[in-house]
């Protein structure tokens, strides 16, 4: 490289800074409005976190004095581990529920797309759960998980299909209270992931399905050789979203079990909530805050690079 | 001494200011509670009205709160947008003074004719750090919801005395069937046992658990515990996932134990919890009312918390099935005469309140954690309840 | 053999979606029925009457009609400024190449990551700062509405981004050599080339609004005559005792908005407009 290309590189370089700066006044006007809100929605409120999260916050006096990493360090030494059983159950939530919802978000999208009549039904009935508040279904699957005879599903495993010798006491126990929480989490999304798979459905050409059936492919080889490689980067969105969204988990454990027995289907958001609101701990739940944000962040760029290197250009 | 001086200065200041106010307009206090669907209109169309008539120079704004009323009360005081005065949970006082977030009522002109009039076991649950922070507003314990057919069925004409003797009726002649139900492991649903059979929690001055809470006659309750669960007598639900006592108690049940607010019915109706080596015992329950630091309406809120603690206040409370807490309204007809009335204030007299302690809802939890791993994982009761014990000093001591 | 397998698809298709009903089917029965305070076992899946008392209840004897009004109110509005506060600044980082974009961008990627949960308190503390008087804007619809349009800010300008940085530059340019400024490109060809994902946007913030419970209740719980639906139907869950039925029958009530305009718009917005962009950009 000679100097005098240098210098015209530089030159440019600098003009192109001057631009992006000149650039600045107009982008205010659109951009400013929504920077001021999430400063002050958002922003502050993180700032006002993180410092939370290494002080002794005192939330009457609003008084905060440093103390270093105690908060954090009590909640990794605390007995009965309720913070690693969180981040245990947290991720446990997103292994088990994000296949089962890509799965079947995908399989009745293909068959509601194939649908010529009721789509519009169908596409409903899959979306219900999605558009009902958290608040209504978490009350009606308490009541549908009822111990004895009294819950729906056990009278109806025992008593009307005889599939279980004895009822279930569901909400009681770790892994059947999990299970639970599993099933609702993946009965609310399901419609979700079904939607942005019919989107993705739109984008794929006919032609290509019309010209494989000419060559004899049946439904199911199209299927997968068709659908599925070009809906990867649909799959990858639901992905990362069902998984971020597995960390935010929290009102389904709060009116399903509260975390019993003994934390054992604690979450991290219901350990925040517990920390802050039942026993006035607001350092702690602000770090349960800080080491969620963390996880969340090592997670995402796993499943960046994961899958950047499995499948070429994604994202 | 001079933040008390300066306290009363501004308190009197403030009660000048109310004064020369009132002329023109009157305040609004506002008040937090957690009334249900039958209180709630008498606290709106009786109380208020009556309340307001003779206060023409205070107007109530009452808001009715829900189930997370604890974490509304949190943020209020976070945010120091609170109420002026409120009725909150009697396990909660302390903490909530220990926030800051309430003033302490006993410096108060008019609080000691206010302290005399009151039942003194309620009372004790406003004390923190040698104060008083609030006045019990109205009380309730558990006794006995017992099913009279079911009594029937087991030799019993209407509510056993003893327990002893139902235990032993309940072997012989429904062995497994489960007669006796609770809910849960928490304290307000296994503290009742726990002390029916001889167990002790702390020392008199909740200061210490240990030595008291893994005591040989502690774990002997829990151990009874244990046994009558083993004999199918004595089950719980979130252990056992059996029925909840509301249902089952129609069908199933003899008996369990519940607050006033259980509907009774004909075939369903309230009895003194039968004694266990000739004592019985219960859990207090119920409400205190306190003014919040945040207030700038302290006097007239005070003034309202001496309405809410008159006579005629908490008789039409009562009516709804609210239990007062005048020393004056023990031997009121109203409520001696009242079948269901006269059983639980017979039983408060057997009645024991919980740790009053700002870190009430850890040691709830180190309780809850321990049962559940003695009834639940078949942990070694000594040992649980020796740990858990140390525990729970050093959240005494906190 | 294709009869076979037509028939196969219905079945799986239809016992999907008795699965994804039974919930509502449950809750629907429930609530045509009366209990004190104690549901029955076993459990009712078809109801045993068609009676609407609940729903008479809940209409009358609550503040249904009054907190429904408050949400329709508080939903449209967040709805509305939503869409003019993201889409504006989602157009300025797709269209605008100003200094400090990319790092700003990351700021508001990042925040997303965090939970919003512990916000509450400061949230609340910045409501009281902005508005009159103690309280400031604590209690008011407007106070809830800015929460929402200023929480969900940095999430909707990334979904809204996506889209726009996708569609066509010839236009704008086009409005760009002819003489008009950015603002002239934005209402002229970008809003309307963006509609689809705008409405999409639009929908995605009624739903969320209408069912929002936590930050609703803490910033109108104070205020009996502002709570929106959610709020109203959890204080029906009594201290002691739950009346089930009306838990229910308000909740169906609640609910019905939502699944109408889901059923009039999913074709048009929802599927075309996710179809536009960011789910490939």
């Amino acid at each position: 490289m000679s100097a005098q290309t240098a210098a015209v590189l530089h030159r440019e370089k600098n003009a192109l800074r001057k631009k992006r700066i000149r650039n600045l006044r107009p982008a205010a006007f659109f951009v400013l409005p929504g920077l001021v809100l999430a400063c002050v929605f958002v922003l502050y409120p993180m700032y006002f976190n993180i410092r939370i999260s290494f002080s002794n916050y005192q939330i009457v006096q609003r008084s905060m004095s440093f103390v270093g990493l105690q908060n954090y360090i009590a909640l990794f030494t605390e007995r009965g581990d309720r913070l690693l059983l969180a981040i245990r159950n947290n991720f446990l939530y997103a292994f088990v529920t994000t296949p089962f919802i890509i799965l079947f978000g995908l399989i009745f999208a293909v068959m509601v797309n194939s649908l010529k009549r009721a789509g519009v039904f169908f596409r409903t009935c899959f979306y219900l759960p999605v558009i009902t508040s958290w608040v209504v279904v978490g009350n009606v699957f308490a009541y549908m998980f009822n111990a004895g005879q009294a819950g729906l599903m056990n009278y109806l495993l025992k008593d009307v299909f005889g599939v279980l010798d004895a009822y279930v006491p569901w909400l009681q126990r770790t892994w059947t209270a999990n299970l639970v929480i599993w099933l609702l989490g993946i009965w609310k999304n399901i419609g979700w992931a079904m939607i942005i798979y019919l989107a993705g459905l739109q984008g794929i050409s006919n032609d290509l399905y019309e010209a494989s059936s000419i060559e004899g492919a049946s439904k199911a080889q199209q299927f997968w050789y068709i659908t599925v490689p070009l809906l990867k980067s649909t799959t990858f969105y639901v992905l990362v979203n069902m998984v971020i969204g597995a960390f935010g988990v929290f009102i389904q454990v709060m009116m399903l079990t509260g975390g019993n027995p003994r934390g054992t289907t604690g979450v991290l958001q219901y350990l925040l909530y517990d920390k802050a609101f039942n026993l006035f701990e607001f350092g702690q739940g602000a770090a349960i805050g800080m080491i969620t944000a963390l996880l969340i962040l090592v997670t995402t760029v796993v499943m960046n690079s994961v899958f950047k290197t499995k499948g070429g250009n994604e994202t | 001494m001079k933040k008390l001086f300066s306290l009363l200065l501004a308190l009197s200041m403030l009660a000048g200011l109310c004064a020369a106010a009132s002329a023109e307009e009157p305040v609004t206090i506002t008040f937090w509670h957690t009334y249900g669907d039958a209180e709630t209109p008498i606290l709106d169309e009786v109380l208020i009205p009556l309340f307001e008539n003779a206060n023409p120079d205070i107007k109530v704004n009452a808001i009715r709160q829900s189930g997370d009323f604890n974490q509304m009360v949190v943020t209020a005081l976070g945010t120091g947008v609170v109420p002026d005065v409120a009725r909150v949970d009697i396990t909660k006082t302390s903490a909530y003074a220990k926030l800051g977030g309430i003033v302490a009522m006993d410096e108060i002109e008019g609080f000691d004719a206010l302290k005399a009039a009151v039942l003194d076991g309620p009372l004790s649950t406003n004390i923190w750090n040698g104060h008083y922070y609030g006045l019990p507003l109205n009380t309730n314990c558990k006794a006995a919801v017992v099913n009279l057919e079911q009594m029937k069925a087991l030799g019993f004409d209407g509510a056993p005395a003893t327990m002893e003797e139902f235990i032993a009726a309940c072997k012989e002649k429904a062995a497994g069937e489960y007669k006796l139900n609770v809910s849960g492991v928490g304290d307000w649903d296994l503290y009742p046992y726990f002390w029916l059979f001889g167990g002790v929690l702390t020392d008199e001055g909740f200061t210490k658990a240990s030595g008291y809470l893994d005591s040989e006659s502690s774990v002997q309750a829990i151990k009874t515990l244990l046994q009558l669960h083993d004999d199918g007598v004595f089950t719980i639900r979130d252990v056992d996932g059996t029925p909840d006592a509301w249902d089952g108690i129609n069908s199933r049940y003899a008996m369990f134990f519940e607050g006033p607010w259980y509907p009774f019915s004909e075939n369903i109706v309230p009895a003194l919890i039968p004694t266990y080596n000739g004592a019985s015992a219960s859990v207090v329950g119920g409400e205190n009312i306190v003014i919040f630091s945040g207030s700038q309406q302290q006097e007239a809120a005070f003034r309202f918390v001496q309405f809410m603690l008159s006579e005629e206040a908490q008789l039409e409370l009562l009516k709804v099935g609210v239990i007062p807490t005048l020393k004056s309204l023990v031997e009121n007809e109203v409520v001696t005469k009242d079948a269901k009335w006269s059983v639980y204030m017979k039983q408060l007299e057997s009645a024991q309140s919980r740790i009053p302690t700002p870190q009430a809802s850890t040691v709830e939890q180190l309780w809850s954690d321990a049962m559940n791993m003695i009834f639940l994982e078949g942990a070694d009761v000594q040992e649980t309840l020796s740990y858990t014990a140390a525990e729970i000093d050093a959240e005494l001591a906190k | 053999m294709k009869a076979v397998k037509r028939g196969i698809f219905w079945i799986v298709l239809l016992a999907a979606v008795a699965v994804f009903i039974l919930p509502f089917l449950f809750m629907v029965s429930n609530s045509f029925e009366e209990f004190s305070y104690v549901l029955p076992t076993p459990p009712r899946i078809l109801p045993s009457r068609i009676n609407f008392s609940a729903y008479e209840h809940v209409l009358t004897q609550s503040n249904l009609p009054e907190a429904a009004w408050n949400s329709v109110l508080i939903t449209l509005c967040t709805a509305f400024f939503t869409v003019l506060v993201s889409s504006l600044s989602a157009y300025g980082f797709a269209r605008i190449d100003f200094f400090g974009r990319e790092t700003l961008f990351r700021i508001y990627l990042a925040t997303l990551m965090l939970p919003g949960f512990l916000g509450i308190i400061p949230q609340f503390l910045v409501l009281q700062w902005i508005g009159p008087g103690a309280s400031g804007l604590i209690g008011t619809k407007a106070g809830l509405i800015l929460l929402y349009v200023g929480t969900g800010v940095c999430g909707n300008t990334f979904f809204l981004r996506g889209h726009m940085a996708a569609l066509p530059k010839e236009l704008e340019e086009a409005v760009l050599i002819d003489g008009g400024g950015h603002f002239t490109t934005f209402f002229r060809v970008m809003l309307p080339l963006a509609l689809p994902s705008i409405s999409t946007l639009a929908i995605f913030c009624l739903q969320g609004t209408w069912e929002e419970f936590f930050s609703a209740k803490v910033i109108l719980g104070g205020v009996q005559s502002n709570i929106t639906l959610p709020v109203l139907i959890q204080s029906l869950k009594g201290a002691h005792a739950t009346r089930w039925e009306w838990i229910f029958a308000a909740s169906i009530l609640a609910q019905l908005p939502m699944i109408l305009l889901f059923a009039v718009f999913q074709k048009r917005f929802v599927v075309s407009g996710l179809a536009e962009g960011s789910v490939k950009a």
